[in-house]
């Protein structure tokens, strides 16, 4: 975990974010399967029905303060913290995606924002208490305060702080996993061109048979 | 209004599926067509960000209300157009795609191509539902094989119930299954589903001209090296060179002209860019503007011989709107996560497909609802996209960073498409009041599912909590069950709203496509079907165009027209 985090990406910042609220209309919801479409449609300020998809930019602003973005690293990098084999999620920039996705003028990316900033705040709040914020306190007092909340996230919850962490998962495990490194580290090897499409080899057959036969089903 | 001194054989409005289609016939018959697209120019070699991968898109490329299929999608257009409304009846839930880009939702389609089979032409002599077609699956299947033959589709012999397979030597060789796939395969199989190769257009070998697919990057995305169908890369370049094919692009149509003996002549459209208004002539009008939209050109087009619209004496434009019911269930298999990691990129496309099996159960009412779906695939060693997190139990730190890992390519999607009946809440009408940036009437919808496709969604539903079940799976949580079903349009398969048939009274167009009351007017588009089975219809358009611009050649080269 970085001890103090400072920003990996410059700012690619082209048109002032103006999120208007009237204009979000229906929300964002997962109904058919893990890969949904997005129903409503602001279209203003968002990267439009054409952008540029050789040259992509993001057409808004973001808008964290940096102790936001501070408090963010620290917490994504004990969501997903480095490993040997994994670099921190702070190292890969995922705190100033997540400072992307909140600044985004739709309504998912609006929800999210107020969820985020809200428990941003509770935890720098609780550190307050501490003497410090949340990204300057010792990483075991970070981590202490990090496990009074992270064992919620399996409930009902809404604090909060719960609803913010189980946010920023979401958020840093889609980030972090979409990053070269991230693909890298998850083992995905495609996105190259073949002469052809190889079919499934006996040792991988094999596997698919063993399987097979312990659900009962060869 | 600027009018044109030249006067085409043939306006053709739209360059998707129909559109493309009839341009590519017409043209190389020698007839001069003008081709009108709403929509931008397109060019898919250089605007086809084949190998980009999420980290330079906005928000990861995650669908946006702008983007609905995602950033790096190839479609311009959405649910939602700047200056382009439509209203929704109170109590209806309608969602109307509209691409606005050369080649239509060709650009972006799932490239699943599947016959539609012989009870599909016939529903109602089967079960006493919807209507019969005015055509048999004989008639049609000379067509799907030149159109297979021009685009490519793989496709294995399989000989399941109303599920045709291509003739010997017309469909390409299919590729195989990925491991995953093959777990899926040997296991639903073994559960007693019928599995098949899958039949999608894309090239598994060179064909026309054009390279086999590379087996990667994601086909919605287009494709710069034209080894899948858009009419962008297959059609509209050949059209070009026989020199009969002008082009329009950014120009909305929406006024048919016709003269005093009742034949169309003319077609208005605007610019939608700079807002000046056109009229083109021509000896025959053609329109593949997308079903919904070819609607609204033709009760726009009402003049004093006909007042409810063109084509529309017995009020049926814009009635049998149908489109395709549909879910997804995610699973994930931990039985999947002993297998490696390997490149699965593959066709984007799943390589198997689970064909409709329940024919005689139905038949034996052992089923409380009377038509069939397919079910395709999504998952297995893909780019994660923003909701990977959703696979992984651990909340947090080293338990959540080695379940990532643990979890790639262990999940799988179970897409459920099924066959709608029209039913009379189902249609799209001019809205009295609303009208578009440039003054023209806008569409209005109304939709309600029947209990027909209620019912059939939620057999959709046990069966894949079912089938991820017995795999040793276990269902990622998705929607609640009131909310299992899609709202209309978002299958994206709308079609209907200009039903073919045998006679004026009960159709709009004829067999061929052809008008009733004007011969010189056709439509082109998935708006001539009668049916809306649970094959995606892209394939049957192509067909249908093209036999239908076939007859329209024909009959002008006789002076019929």
């Amino acid at each position: 975990v970085s001890e103090i985090y400072t920003p990996k990406i410059s700012r690619r910042a082209t048109l002032r974010w103006l999120f208007a609220a009237s204009i979000a209309s229906s929300a964002y919801r997962s109904a058919y399967g893990r890969r949904v479409r997005s129903r409503a449609n602001t279209g203003q300020n968002g990267h439009g029905n054409s952008p540029d998809m050789m040259n992509p930019t993001v057409p808004w602003e973001r808008t964290m303060s940096s102790d936001q973005l501070r408090c963010t690293a620290a917490l994504g990098d004990l969501i997903l913290p480095e490993s040997p084999d994994g670099p921190a999620p702070s190292a890969l920039g995922i705190p100033e995606f997540i400072d992307e996705w909140v600044s985004a003028p739709y309504p998912l990316q609006q929800a999210d924002r107020g969820q985020i900033f809200s428990g941003l705040s509770w935890f720098d709040e609780e550190a307050g208490r501490r003497g410090r914020q949340f990204a300057d306190l010792h990483i075991d007092q970070r981590q202490e305060l990090f496990n009074e909340v992270a064992p919620q996230l399996s409930t009902v919850s809404q604090t909060p702080a719960v609803a913010c962490l189980r946010r920023l998962r979401f958020l840093v495990v889609g980030a972090y996993c979409s990053t070269r490194e991230g693909l890298n580290y998850i083992g995905y090897s495609g996105n190259m061109a073949l002469p052809s499409y190889p079919a499934p080899t006996d040792a991988e057959k094999s596997i698919v048979a063993q399987e097979l036969k312990k659900l009962g089903l060869l | 209004m600027m009018k044109s001194n030249e006067v085409y054989d043939a306006i053709v409005i739209g360059s998707g599926a129909g559109g493309g289609m009839c341009a590519y016939n017409l043209t190389h018959r020698g007839i001069k067509v003008m081709m009108l697209e709403a929509g931008r120019n397109y060019d898919p070699i250089s605007e086809t960000p084949m190998f980009s991968l999420p980290t330079a898109a906005p928000l990861r490329g995650a669908p946006t209300p702008d983007r609905p299929f995602g950033f790096y999608d190839a479609l311009v257009g959405g649910f939602r157009l700047p200056d382009e409304p439509y209203t929704v009846a109170d109590g209806s839930h309608f969602n109307w795609l509209r691409a606005r880009m050369l080649g239509g939702r060709t650009n972006h389609w799932h490239r699943t191509s599947l016959r539609y089979g012989p009870y599909d032409f016939k529903p109602y002599s089967r079960d006493g539902l919807g209507a019969d077609w005015p055509i048999s699956y004989e008639e049609i299947a000379p067509w799907y094989d030149k159109v297979e033959r021009l685009i490519g589709v793989t496709g294995k012999s399989h000989g399941i119930e109303n599920n045709p397979d291509s003739p010997p030597g017309v469909a390409l060789p299919p590729p195989p299954p990925s491991p995953r796939e093959y777990f899926l395969k040997l296991g639903l199989e073994r559960l007693g589903y019928p599995v098949s190769a899958v039949r999608a257009a894309i090239l598994t070998k060179p064909l026309n001209g054009r390279p086999a697919c590379i087996y990667a990057t994601p086909c919605n995305r287009g494709c710069s090296i034209g080894a899948n169908f858009q009419s962008t890369t297959v059609l509209i370049p050949p059209a070009l060179k026989t020199g009969n094919l002008t082009i329009r692009t950014q120009a909305l149509a929406y006024k048919i002209g016709l003269n005093s003996k009742g034949r169309a002549t003319s077609v208005s459209y605007v610019d939608r860019i700079t807002g000046q208004h056109y009229k083109v002539s021509g000896r025959a009008v053609v329109l593949a503007a997308s079903s919904c939209e070819s609607a609204r050109l033709l009760l726009n087009s009402r003049n004093s011989s006909f007042p409810n619209g063109l084509a529309n004496e017995n009020g049926l434009v814009g009635r049998n709107l149908m489109d395709s019911p549909y879910i997804g269930v995610t699973g994930q298999f931990p039985a999947l996560e002993r297998l490696p990691p390997r490149n699965e990129d593959g066709m984007s496309v799943s390589h198997i497909y689970v064909p409709w099996w329940g024919h005689a159960r139905q038949a034996r009412g052992e089923w409380n609802f009377p038509r069939g779906y397919h079910i395709e695939f999504v998952g297995g060693c893909r780019v994660p996209e923003m909701d990977y997190a959703t696979l992984c139990n651990s909340s947090h730190g080293p338990d959540l960073k080695h379940e990532i890992r643990q979890r790639f390519g262990s999940d799988f999607t179970f897409y459920g498409q099924g066959e709608m009946i029209p039913n009379e809440h189902c249609y799209c009408e001019l809205d009295t009041k609303v009208k578009d940036r440039w003054g023209i009437p806008v569409l209005r919808f109304h939709w309600r599912w029947s209990e027909h496709e209620l019912r059939q969604v939620n057999h959709m539903n046990e069966t894949f909590y079912n089938m991820i079940e017995k795999l040793g799976g276990r269902v990622i949580p998705g929607p609640k069950k009131e909310q299992l079903i899609s709202n209309g349009g978002e299958g994206c398969h709308e079609v209907g709203v200009t039903r073919m048939g045998s006679t004026a009274k009960e159709s709009v167009v004829n067999r061929f496509g052809q008008s009733w009351g004007v011969k010189n007017l056709f439509v082109m588009d998935g708006g001539v079907m009668v049916s809306s089975p649970d094959k995606n219809p892209t394939l049957s358009i192509l067909a249908l165009s093209y036999r239908s611009s076939g007859y329209l050649a024909d009959e002008a080269r006789k002076g019929n027209l």
